[in-house]
Formats: structure tokens, sequence, C-alpha cells
């Protein structure tokens, strides 16, 4: 399973991408790879995992069925998550001037990919 | 010239593709390379690895790439394509080409490439800015070879490709859900077409298309309309498609065809996207809060906690809710409420069932992610977007509140987030 080879053709069609990995959504990553020390996907995937279930739950309070995907700006980074089946998510981490837009597309053209690996 | 001395960068990934000379680091390598302007280098890397990974599209865009600054543009060309055997939703590619046509004064070209790029990538600004350019550049170019009057025809006479253009806008209109300036431009060709079955039936399309969408028959264009002879239409035009924007273009008055679609216009689409002026207008909440809130606009709630509104003067409160009215005027948006960040609702439009408990259940996220965020020291939280199967939930932080919008899918995030900047511009300044 290369999913390592997945994520670094993510990265590299996506300007401005620091990191990226699929992890299980207990937390657990599978694989990462990242441009940048300061993002480190193993350090994160438990809280993203939560970020997620939260997310779920408000999607679903308000009538919006499953969620597919979250996105969080802060001041330093960007960061998107988007679901993977039901059980794992792909994150990518970017710069603020990265183009957000082509990081969304290239993660959802990654989802089959993943998913192929994965059943 | 002299050699540029490798950087880190550099010298990391040779280090790398030594240690495993298959592996696909090659790519990011010969990119370095390109960058630092070490072309030849570039190129020697990148062809070597290309030979072992024939199908590594992302090796072959860097290829490309190097071609191009080489000024090799056919080679260029060449490489993208390739790339777009292989995966034709290469935005890279599609993209490069896109900027190789425009240099060459290839402006039709150019408009495919951008056109393919915002189809599957409808919120990318960078490439609405090149494709207006490209309609631009193509409009123009039309000007000056657009066939003269019938007397003056001469035997020659090439088919003028003003349609294209021109269908072009009105797609771009489309795709930014702004029906009436699409209207027009179908009219006008249909004006210049009559006959023309497929012009027909896309116009007839769109009207319904609006009127489904607004909920009412909102446009003030009579659905018969595109079937007038085109003297009456050009009245019909003039007495009432014209008249929302007119009022609003303070003087700048569209004179004829040549000046129907100037620059202004397309950005403004592109800015606004969801509504017209005069659409706009209809929806606009008055200051204070209407008896009778017109069919499709958003409802102003009643203050869910008076207690916080008490405290701000009344006419503050009237001005947030205009301002969320306005961001609720945009298609799509079906809940905004304004918080503190202890939870309690300011302000709200929609839907008025449970705001207050949603928008206490929309903050969790917010809080919740704030507090992974900071801990995880990714910096201060400012936006967190939650997209599921049927909508989205867009939380954005300011001051000491948190604007929360619930959208259907329909809705055009790109403006929505463009929206919101403005929007909080404006509340910041009252809070």
């Amino acid at each position: 399973m290369d999913f390592k080879k997945i994520l670094e053709e993510t990265l590299a069609n996506v300007d401005g991408a620091i990191g990226a990995g699929l992890v299980g959504m207990d937390g657990i990553v599978i694989d990462q790879i990242s441009h940048n020390a300061s993002f480190d996907i193993n350090a994160v995937g438990a809280e993203y995992s939560s970020i997620i279930k939260n997310a779920m739950r408000a999607s679903s309070s308000f009538g919006l069925g499953n969620t597919t995907e979250i996105l969080i700006t802060t001041d330093k980074a960007t960061m998107i998550m988007m679901m993977v089946g039901q059980n794992y998510f792909v994150t990518l981490a970017m710069n603020l001037d990265g183009n957000l837009g082509r990081g969304r597309l290239e993660l959802k053209k990654a989802i089959p990919k993943f998913e192929k690996e994965l059943t | 010239m002299e050699k540029e001395t490798p950087t880190s960068e550099i010298l990391e990934l040779k280090k790398k593709l030594e240690e495993n000379p298959d592996s696909l680091v090659f790519a990011p390598l010969a990119d370095a390379y390109r960058k630092q302007g070490n072309l030849d280098e570039a190129f020697n890397v990148c062809k070597k690895g290309l030979e072992k990974h024939p199908t590594y599209t992302s090796a072959r865009v860097v290829l490309g790439r190097i071609f191009q600054k080489k000024g090799k543009t056919e080679e260029a060309v060449s490489e993208f394509k390739k790339v777009l055997e292989l995966d034709s939703e290469n935005l890279m590619a599609l993209s490069l080409l896109g900027s190789i046509f425009m240099g060459k004064g290839d402006y039709q070209g150019a408009i495919e490439e951008f056109q393919k790029i915002l189809t599957l990538n409808p919120d990318d600004e960078e490439i609405q800015e090149s494709l207006k350019q490209a309609i631009e550049k193509a409009a123009g170019e039309q000007k000056a070879t657009k066939a003269p009057k019938p007397d003056q025809v001469p035997v020659d006479k090439k088919p003028p490709k003003e349609s294209t253009a021109s269908l072009t806008i009105a797609d771009l209109y489309l795709k930014q859900g702004h029906f009436d300036k699409a209207i027009e431009v179908y009219q006008e060709l249909l004006a210049d077409d009559p006959q023309n079955l497929m012009l027909r039936q896309k116009l007839s399309e769109i009207v319904d298309r609006q009127q489904k969408e607004a909920g009412t028959p909102v446009q003030k264009l009579k659905k018969n309309d595109f079937i007038q002879p085109p003297d009456q239409k050009e009245d019909s035009i003039n007495d009432e498609v014209k008249t929302g924007p007119k009022k609003q273009d303070k003087g700048k008055e569209k004179e004829g065809d040549d000046s129907k679609f100037t620059n202004e216009d397309i950005l403004q689409v592109m800015r606004r996207g969801g509504k017209d002026d005069a659409v706009v207008e209809e929806k606009k909440v008055p200051k204070t809060p209407p008896k009778n809130d017109p069919p499709g606009s958003p409802k102003i709630s009643p203050p869910e906690k008076q207690e916080n509104l008490q405290k701000m003067k009344p006419e503050k409160v009237d001005t947030l809710k205009g301002i969320l009215a306005e961001l609720g005027a945009m298609g799509g948006i079906m809940r905004c409420f304004l918080t503190g960040h202890d939870g309690i609702t300011i302000v709200s439009i929609g839907e008025t069932s449970n705001n207050a408990d949603l928008g206490k259940q929309a903050l969790t996220i917010f809080q919740f992610t704030h507090r992974s965020v900071a801990q995880l020291n990714q910096g201060k939280l400012q936006q967190v977007l939650v997209t599921a199967e049927t909508g989205h939930i867009l939380l954005v932080s300011f001051s000491e509140f948190v604007l929360i919008v619930l959208a259907n899918s329909n809705v055009n995030l790109g403006l929505l987030r463009l929206s919101l900047d403005s929007a909080i511009k404006k509340m910041d300044k009252i809070l």
C-alpha cells in the first residue's frame, strides 16, 4: 500500500502545502509526509479526529447529514480534513498564502485512491 | 553565467535521491533547480527520473515548466498535453497551458483551459481573473476584426466569433448565479440570431431556473420576452431588464454593444455572485424591521437574549441585522447568527425556530477546535468550515464574537468568504 506516494503527489500539486497525512478516526496516523518540522501529523491526529467527531454531531443536529470535510484557518496556517470512508480522514496543512481551492481539489482527487488502497 | 550555490533544500533532496535513486524525489529536486535558475541541471534530473517513472505527472509538469522557462514553448505545451492525457483534471497543467496560450495570443485556447479549471474548481479566484483577462483580450481582438455592416461586407467575410465570447460570458454569469445578466446576453444573441433554437431553449431554462431559485418571479423580464421580434425586444430590454442596473451604475450607463461588458461588470459579477443590484435592493432589510417581509427575504428573528440587546443601542442592533440580512440575501444562505464567545445569540436571521440552541451547538465546534488548535500551537483560530452532505456550517471569529453561517450545498463558498470578510469589517466597526 503506497499511501506515502499518494500523499507526496498531493503535496507536489498544491502550492504552499506543508504536510499531509492519512489518519484513522481513532487518531492513529497511518502515513504522513511533512515539509515543515513544525507540522507533525503524528502529534495532531488524535486532536483532529476529536474535532471531526464534534463536527459530525453538529452537522447531524443541523440536519445536514454526515460531515465530509472540515477546514480550519488560524493566523499561521490552514488545515483541511476530508473523510475517507467512515473510518479514516486525510488532512492537508497549508501556508496562509497557499492555494486553498487547489488543496481541496487535490485532496478530493486523492480520496478514491486511498479508498481503493484501504478496501 | 556563474552557477548558483545549491540551496539547503537542493542538498537535502539530492541526498535523498542518492540514497534511493528510484524514489520520486527527483521531481521536487528538479523543481528546486528550476526555481534556482539552474535549468540544465533541472532538465537532466527530471529527464532521468522520468525515464524510470514516465507516468509521474507531477514530474512531467516540472519538465514542462523547465521548457517554459527555457523559452521552448512548443516542448512545454507538449509536456502539459502529455500530463493531461494521463490526468485530464491536472489543474497545474491546465493552468500553465492556459498561460502559454495567453502569451501566444491564442485567447480562445486560453479561455478553454481556464474554463476547464473553473469547472473543476469554481472558487479559484486567480483563474477567474485570468479568464476575465482572456475574455477581454478575445473581445478586443474580435472588435478589431468585427464584421462591418451589410453594405460594407467584403466577399471573403469570416463568421464573427462574437457568439463564443458572449456565451462564455453568459456561462460565467450563470456560474455566479447572476441570472439577469446571463439572460441579457442570451437576449442579445437571440436578437442577432432569432431562429437559433439552442439559444431559445437555454434562455427558457435560465428564466425557469431563476424563478425556481428565487421562489418567486423576481425577474422583471417576462418569460415570453425571449420570443419577441428583435426590434420589440430591444425596447423590452431597455425598459425592463436594464432598469435596475442603470439605477445602480451612477451614470455608467451602457452605450451600445461594444461597451456592454465592461471590466467592472465582469469584476462585479465575480465579486458579488448571487444577485444583481436590483434583486439585492429588493431584499435589503430596512433599518427598522419590516412588518411584511417580501417573499423569499430572510426573516429577522426576534432577539434571543434581550439582556444582550439592551446593552446595545437599538439603531446598532438594526444595523447589525441589516448586515446579516445582506449576507443572507446571498444565494444558499439558510441562517446566520452573531453570538458572543459565551454562546449567547445577539442577532440572527433565517429560520427562527431553535436559533439559540443551534447557535450554541455550532459554537461548540468553534470552542472545541479553538482549544485543540491552541494545544497544538497552531496559531489563533480564525475560521472553521464544516462541510456535510447537504450543507455547510461556517464559523468566523472576530473581536469577542463569532459569526455563524449555515448554508446549503449550493452556496458559492469563495463568494461567501468574501462577503463574510466585508460583513465582519462592518460589524467590527459597530461592535
